[in-house]
């Protein structure tokens, strides 16, 4: 078995976007952000042993650094998107989206838990299992979390559309 | 269509910066070199709680009948009266028995 440093070295390698993406949905700040995932894996490296099912624990992780250093500082809030950046182009029969910036302004009106399970499972590719096992919920509080969460943000762009 | 299609694509989506690349690199680095720890082993006491325990609780229930019969043993101290040899034939009724008898009682 390679040494944890190499386990969590590979992880990191695969998983620095979905783990920022999730650091910044709860932190709101890229900084804390960043922060966070650093002091996760600095914590993680002083383990002597990983579990097997290391992708919940990590993040799991990384969302307790990410509220310690949310719970310090709320004063400022970063978007969960790149606003300045120029969408791919989209596929002729693709659905319009929400821009980014206003994305943003729904995700943030939607409650913690809503919010960080919306992100999970579209951005992050977490099934409800996962969600649960990584916030110690049930299956059925996970799905919820995120139906209401989707009904919002879906509301919202019903009445956005032109 | 995804029930979600409506929500910025994942291009769209912040990413971390260089500097925290190379704030990861310098920690793995760091890790890498770091000499491993010696292994301490600790004798499971804890481990041997369970075992202990039910070893004892067996030897105080197979001990206990032992127990028991040796308490009985122990009452039946006093069970033997003999008359000395003198005064055996001289026993009188008007008498008071300790002038008469010599009682030695044995133990066992």
């Amino acid at each position: 078995m390679p040494p944890i440093t190499d386990i969590l070295r590979d992880f990191y390698a695969e998983n620095q976007d979905e783990l920022y993406t999730y650091a910044l949905a709860i932190t709101r700040q890229r900084e804390a952000a960043e922060d966070a995932i650093h002091q996760a894996f600095q914590r993680l490296l002083q383990r002597e042993a990983l579990p097997t099912a290391l992708r919940p624990y990590i993040f799991r992780s990384v969302r307790n650094a990410a509220l310690d250093g949310w719970r310090r500082d709320r004063s400022r809030t970063d978007s969960l998107f790149e606003e300045n950046r120029p969408p791919e182009p989209a596929a002729p029969d693709a659905p319009p989206s929400l821009a980014a910036a206003d994305a943003e302004v729904w995700l943030a009106s939607l409650s913690p838990d809503e919010r960080e399970t919306v992100v999970l499972k579209i951005y992050d590719d977490f099934s409800f299992q996962e969600i649960a096992d990584l916030r110690g919920v049930s299956l059925s509080t996970a799905s919820s979390w995120y139906r209401r969460g989707i009904a919002k943000l879906r509301s919202v762009w019903i009445e956005e559309i032109p | 269509m995804n029930e979600h299609s409506f929500l910025p694509p994942r291009d769209q989506l912040a990413r971390p910066s260089a500097e925290l690349g190379r704030r990861m690199d310098r920690l793995f680095a760091a890790a890498a070199r770091r000499p491993s720890r010696p292994t301490i082993t600790v004798f499971p006491w804890r481990r041997l709680l369970l075992p202990v325990g039910a070893a004892a609780a067996l030897a105080l229930c197979l001990l206990a009948p032992w127990h028991q019969r040796r308490g009985a043993t122990g009452v039946a101290t006093v069970e033997l009266i003999e008359l000395s040899p003198e005064v055996a034939g001289t026993a009188s009724p008007s008498r008071p028995p300790e002038d008469e008898f010599n009682l030695s009682i044995r133990s066992y």
